[in-house]
């Protein structure tokens, strides 16, 4: 039996990351027959009410003039990828109400199984954005770096495993991929000392259960005297997929990442799929 | 849905939740996990100087002493049905029952608990239990009340809908079940307090995106001026559903979780099975 992913929502707002987005849409989609909806959030003007407590109030219109200007390029790019590699596609533009990116994302990837999102590693914002979206979607969400690779593969998946809920979270999340991967590594580095999990043996609960959805599964538990997170980030390039669960606690609005998540999308080894 | 926990620490729901994970099984060709945690004692501090320490096992005896009656009832039951099963008994040190269901639970696709009556006492009492494992699972949880009139079945399900986080959470993680269900209602109650009055099509894209699974879903407002918990259980009773699903808001305060008001409701008076996400 196999899980499929049936809708597939791409964030183009950043046509930076148009290709490599793509082209990752395409693989999954070519396998499972999937809906790929590309979403373009075009913030609304920001509005200063009265500065300084008198005065008529002011319109930052920048950033939507911005995101108006460059739609319609990004629309006609999307609908000839989609015409050339012959996909389903539906183009999604939105007027959003909210004046960030972020939240129009959040509210239209509810509805997806699956989203995509560009990863800039160079600059913390971005980083910042796609905590935010990791830990309030409650979508799986797999984050491909800034590459201009378009042969995208899983191959070999790596999941990373500490007993979590969310790495429990992002395991079963990531089933789909995992049924199209030749073999996955359950990964845990430093078992002993994780506070989530007793027993000898970490996580062959998970590969069984992994496993009877005919997945090539394989259970590593190591040791490591350098950090956990720097552990995890050099194993996973040997692989074609990392899978961690993205743990975060928010500090009223700012979702902060904890230590492995952070350093993963600051590295980019390889595509990334988070959950929460 | 492959790998199932059928949690039986709930001594009197054994029956239902063997009932529930072999009808799931069975749809899905999955395999059960019949889990028995025998909880460690509890450590009585007095305060008197120069007093005992004494343990209170009194509940870890009487775990050990159902043992042998329940795998045996699980057993007999497994092998009736036909479906792969495995019995897995862990003796623990700690008393309560939530890390031990946690740790297991966490490596399997579902959870299935058993819950007390609508509204008694003891169900009131179980919320907090309940909250802590649905939590802390990531996983859905499926909780079961004491048997009904008809057997065990899933066939119209309504899904409580309002586009946040955790109903989205416990729309997707309920697929499985969906997919094999004859009737699948997405419900919205009052719509318009989140979205205003001008989106008139509150869950469509919901629809269209289970709709691409197969599943046979309509999408339903339902106005009610009363609290949104009774109305759910209203629909509940009103389209004879078979199986609830819903997104647990909760939020911990400090270790302790403590659920949403519209969970809580649902949870102290358990209509029919109810699936949770979060």
């Amino acid at each position: 039996m196999t899980r499929p992913i049936k809708t597939i929502l791409v964030s183009l707002n950043n046509s930076q990351f148009f290709d490599s987005n793509m082209a990752m849409a395409t693989q999954i989609a070519r396998e499972y027959d999937s809906h790929i909806i590309g979403l373009y959030i075009i913030p609304s003007a920001i509005v200063y009410a009265a500065p300084y407590g008198y005065g008529g109030p002011i319109n930052f219109v920048e950033m939507n003039r911005f995101y108006r200007s460059k739609a319609s390029s990004v629309e006609d790019d999307f609908e000839d990828f989609i015409r050339k590699e012959n996909l389903n596609g539906e183009w999604r533009l939105v007027n959003s109400l909210g004046t960030f990116v972020g939240d129009g994302v959040i509210k239209h990837a509810r509805e997806a199984d699956l989203v995509i999102l560009g990863n800039d590693n160079s600059i913390q914002d971005s980083i910042e954005f796609e905590s935010r979206l990791v830990t309030e979607i409650g979508r799986p969400v797999l984050i491909v770096p800034n590459t201009t690779r378009s042969d995208f593969s899983f191959k070999k998946v790596i999941v990373g495993w500490d007993g979590s809920r969310e790495a429990a979270r992002a395991a079963f999340d990531a089933v789909p991929l995992l049924q199209m991967s030749e073999k996955t590594e359950v990964t845990c580095f430093n078992a002993h000392k994780e506070r989530e999990m007793s027993g000898d043996l970490p996580g062959s609960e998970l590969t069984n259960s992994l496993a009877r959805y005919n997945i090539n599964v394989e259970m590593v538990s190591e040791k490591t005297k350098t950090s956990v997170s720097q552990a995890l980030v050099d194993r996973a390039e040997t692989g074609d997929l990392l899978v961690i669960g993205a743990f975060g606690h928010s500090r009223l609005r700012e979702n902060i990442l904890g230590g492995v998540t952070q350093k993963a999308l600051k590295q980019m080894p390889c595509p990334v799929l988070m959950s929460n | 849905m492959k790998t199932i926990l059928a949690s039986l620490a709930h001594l009197e729901r054994v029956d239902e939740v063997l009932e529930a994970a072999i009808y799931i099984a069975r749809e899905n060709d999955g395999h059960v996990i019949g889990y028995y945690p025998i909880p460690g004692p509890m450590r009585i501090v007095y305060t008197a100087p120069g007093a005992d320490f004494p343990l209170d096992d009194h509940i870890t005896l009487l775990y050990e002493k159902k043992l042998p009656e329940i795998k045996a009832k699980f057993e007999e039951r497994m092998q009736r049905s036909g479906v792969e099963y495995e019995w897995r008994e862990e003796k623990r040190f700690e008393p309560l029952f939530t890390k031990s269901i946690l740790e297991h639970g966490r490596e399997a696709d579902l959870i299935i608990l058993g819950h007390d009556a609508p509204g008694s006492k003891t169900a009131k009492e179980e919320v907090g239990f309940v909250a802590d494992v649905v939590m802390g699972a990531g996983r859905p949880v499926l909780v079961v009340p004491p048997a009904g009139k008809s057997d065990f079945k899933i066939n119209k399900i309504a899904i409580g809908w309002n586009a946040s986080r955790e109903s989205c959470r416990a729309a997707f993680d309920s697929l499985p079940l969906l997919e094999k269900a004859s009737d699948v209602m997405l419900a919205w109650i009052n719509p318009e307090k989140k979205l205003g009055k001008n989106e008139n099509l509150p869950g469509a894209e919901l629809a269209a995106a289970l709709a691409r699974h197969d599943v046979p879903v309509t999408v339903k407002g339902i106005k009610n001026r009363t609290s949104t918990a009774k109305a759910m259980i209203n629909m509940v009773e009103e389209h004879d559903i078979d199986l609830l699903v819903m997104g647990a808001y909760g939020h911990s305060r400090l270790r302790e979780q403590i659920l949403g008001g519209v969970t809580e409701h649902i949870l102290k008076n358990l209509p029919c099975p109810v699936l949770l996400g979060n």
